[in-house]
This record gives C-alpha cells, sequence and structure tokens, in this order.
C-alpha cells in the first residue's frame, strides 16, 4: 500500500464513512430520547425550563431597553438656588453665565439644554451674559413670560407679581399673554402679571443692575428712588428714612453698604441704617 | 456535579463521533449504536452515584474501544478488514478527533441534497459505477459526474473547515 500509513487519506474516510451511511441512521435526537426514557430523564421539564428562562431574559431585555429609553426621555434638571443673602455666578454648558440674584433659581435640563436650544427657567431675578450662537436660541422662561435672545447680556426679574426684563446689550424677544415685543440695548419692558400687559420703557433705571455691578450711580435722584435702589443692590431693609424732597447726586464703586450709608448720612444730614 | 442539561448535550455532541469509532474495531451500525448507548448509561450511573469523571469524553472513548473490541472478539467480523490495520498507529486524541470528523462527514451527506445524496450513495456506498448510476437513474452521465464533483467537494469542504479549526 502506498498511502500514508498514520493518517488514512480523506477519501479512504469518505469511503468509510458511506458504506455505513443510512438515512437516520445514528441519530443523536433519537437515541436521546431512547436512553432519556430508559433512564427516567424527563425532558420535558428541562424543555419547560430552558423556555421560562428564554422568555425572563428575553422580557428582561425589552423591560431594559424601555427603561433606557424611558430614562434618556427623561429631563436631567441642574438647579442651582441663591437664599435671601446669597448670589452666585452659575456657568452653563455653553459658557454663557448667570449671575443669579438673592433668593432666586435657574434651573435647566442636562440632556436638552444646547441641542436643539438652550432652555433656562428662572424664578426672582439673574443677570445673563449670553454666548452668541446663531443657531441656539437662549430663552428664558418665568411663570409668565419668556425671553429669547441670540446673544447679549440681559437681566431678568420676576417679583411681587411683575417680570421685568432690562437689556444691556443686543436684542431680546420678550413674550407674555401672547403678546411680543423685540428689546434693544438700553430698553426696559416690564409685565404686570395681573393686568396681563407688557409696558415699555426706553431709559431704564441707571441702577437696575447695581446688584450684580455693585456700581451706583445717582443724578439728582429723588431720596424714595436711592432707597429702592440701594435695597436692590445690597439685599437689605433701609430704616428711619423719611421724604425730605431732598435729591442724592454721586456715584459708589464696589463699597460695602455701611461706607455707602455712612457717605449719605453725612452728606445729607440724615440717620439712615439697614438691617 | 454535572447538570442533566449538560450531560444531554455531551450524549447528542458525541453520540455520532462514538458510533463511528465503535464501527472502527467492529462492523454492525446496531452493535455500534448499542455499545454508546451502554457507554453512557454507564457514565450516567457513575455520575448519579457521585463520582466524577475528569475527562467525560476521553472516557467515553475508550470505554467504547473497549467494549467494541471485546464485542469483535466475540463475533466474526463481518465486514472487510482494509482499514483496520492503520488504527493502532494513532494516538488517541487523534483517535478521537478522526471521529469527530467522521461524524461530520455523516452530517455533510445527511444535509446534502436527496438527488446528490442518492447518486452518492449509489457510488461510494453501493459501488456502483457512473454509467450504472446514470442507467438506473435515466439520468445522463455528466450529470452523474457532476453531482459526484459537487458531493465530493461539499464532504472535503467540511473536512478542509475542521482542520482549519484544529490548527488555525
Amino acid at each position: 500500500m502506498e498511502r500514508d500509513k498514520q493518517q488514512p487519506t480523506l477519501d479512504d474516510r469518505i469511503r468509510f464513512v458511506a458504506r455505513h451511511y443510512r438515512e437516520g441512521r445514528f441519530d443523536e435526537e433519537a437515541a436521546w430520547r431512547r436512553f432519556a426514557s430508559s433512564h427516567g430523564i424527563r425532558r420535558a421539564n428541562r424543555f419547560v425550563w430552558r423556555w421560562a428562562s428564554a422568555a425572563a431574559v428575553a422580557l428582561l431585555f425589552v423591560c431594559s431597553i424601555y427603561y433606557i429609553m424611558y430614562r434618556e426621555r427623561q429631563p436631567e434638571w441642574i438647579v442651582v438656588a441663591t437664599d435671601a443673602r446669597g448670589m452666585k455666578e452659575v456657568y452653563l454648558p455653553d459658557s454663557s453665565c448667570i449671575s443669579l440674584a438673592a433668593a432666586s433659581e435657574v434651573r435647566y435640563d442636562r440632556k436638552a439644554f444646547g441641542v436643539e436650544r438652550r432652555d433656562i427657567r428662572l424664578r426672582g431675578k439673574a443677570f445673563f451674559r449670553v454666548k452668541h450662537e446663531e443657531a441656539l436660541p437662549f430663552s428664558v422662561r418665568t411663570e409668565a413670560t419668556e425671553v429669547t435672545v441670540l446673544g447679549t447680556t440681559f437681566q431678568v426679574a420676576e417679583r411681587r407679581g411683575q417680570t421685568s426684563v432690562d437689556v444691556l446689550t443686543g436684542r431680546v424677544r420678550l413674550e407674555a399673554a401672547g403678546e411680543k415685543v423685540v428689546l434693544t440695548e438700553g430698553m426696559s419692558a416690564t409685565y404686570e402679571h395681573g393686568r396681563r400687559r407688557i409696558e415699555l420703557a426706553q431709559r431704564q433705571s441707571a441702577n437696575v443692575l447695581s446688584w450684580e455691578t455693585k456700581v451706583l450711580r445717582f443724578e439728582n435722584t429723588p431720596l424714595a428712588e436711592v432707597v429702592h435702589d440701594l435695597e436692590e443692590c445690597y439685599g437689605i431693609h433701609i430704616l428711619n428714612y423719611k421724604e425730605t424732597g431732598q435729591k442724592l447726586t454721586a456715584t459708589f464703586r464696589e463699597l460695602p453698604v455701611e461706607d455707602v450709608l455712612q457717605i449719605i448720612n453725612e452728606t445729607l444730614n440724615t440717620e439712615w441704617s439697614y438691617e | 456535579m454535572v447538570s442533566t442539561a449538560d450531560f444531554e448535550y455531551n450524549f447528542k455532541s458525541l453520540y455520532k463521533p462514538l458510533c463511528l469509532f465503535s464501527l472502527q474495531f467492529q462492523g454492525a451500525a446496531e452493535d455500534a449504536e448499542d455499545i454508546v448507548q451502554q457507554a453512557f448509561a454507564d457514565v450516567w450511573e457513575k455520575i448519579r452515584a457521585g463520582e466524577t469523571i475528569l475527562n467525560l469524553k476521553a472516557y467515553l472513548f475508550q470505554a467504547v474501544r473497549n467494549r467494541s473490541l471485546s464485542l469483535a472478539s466475540h463475533a466474526p467480523l463481518y465486514e472487510t478488514t482494509e482499514q483496520l490495520p492503520d488504527k493502532p498507529d494513532l494516538e488517541p486524541d487523534e483517535q478521537i478527533a478522526l471521529a469527530e470528523r467522521d461524524a461530520r462527514l455523516w452530517s455533510a451527506i445527511d444535509r446534502l441534497p436527496p438527488e446528490r445524496r442518492r447518486i452518492f450513495l449509489l457510488s461510494k456506498r453501493d459501488g456502483m459505477k457512473y454509467q450504472e448510476i446514470a442507467d438506473l437513474l435515466h439520468i445522463s452521465i455528466k450529470t452523474v459526474e457532476n453531482q459526484m464533483s459537487k458531493a465530493l467537494k461539499t464532504l472535503r469542504d467540511t473536512a478542509i473547515r475542521i482542520y482549519m479549526f484544529f490548527f488555525g
């Protein structure tokens, strides 16, 4: 014989297998049935288990998918709030910046922010420096109004049943109760919740942003307005104020409230204090 | 502890190789099936008695080999002996691999299209010449040749795939 003695050739093996081949012979399924029945192995049970576990796995899989999709759609709120004395700088993912006044709160959905638009919800007062993004409108929603911008600096304050918007630079659109107005640099608008009307003012009060800048400017300002601006700026309440018909002209740059009051008291011969 | 499902899996995947392995030592397919059933029954009893069988596969092949040889020594061998001389030269691992390849060839024959399988078996199993097959089936000898070469290619591809699987 010529062929290798160690390894029979493939054709030999094919002939060997073919010689014994009969259809249905050496059928492992039939053989197992014979084996299982003669050894009391119940295979139905196993099938039930296999199906049950397969079904359980499938169910778990479907549930996880649903849960993940559900989670994906759920907003993930980032909330920043200040107490009555505090003030906070909030940097947004798009590098816009919010200066949050005392007793205020902003929130945004971390997942949705910057995807198609930039939505912020506000309670209280905040000053916004918005990074210019043509494709991503920046909106500030309060309970009653919505302010939309592209890139600008402005303030939104919601207090005592009114919302006021003061624009420092750029253009801002204010929407409330179906009414829309566009505010440009230097303009202010106030929306009275009760009257459901937007009122525009060409010149905003000089000190409307003082709480943020800590710069107060008074030019022949009636004392009632000075008191109001001081209270807004420092978040305090002025005591011992009496209307005397006097007016004040002064500029205070980043001074502590004690110093401001001392200067005013010495200039006007008053005895204001604060709490 | 071997679970029933594991045992069933082993049974089904080793059944054909073991039957074909048995046929290398004795020639009767029915006896091969009985021997393999008995070998599995033996293992099953051992497992149920709490015994551990370290290499189940090697153990089963050894058991089938022993049972087949003892049966062959009792009864005269009806088949020709041409395939016998090369057996003792192979290592046990090689014998197992060979039997597994035989089982894959068997399964490949199972999967041949019915007409091609019939022609293939008439030739390789029944030893008919191509012209005789053509006459029997009322087809041209070209068709027989064509079907045979396709069948053989399928089987060789099966075997080659297995080799690559082992050495690749």
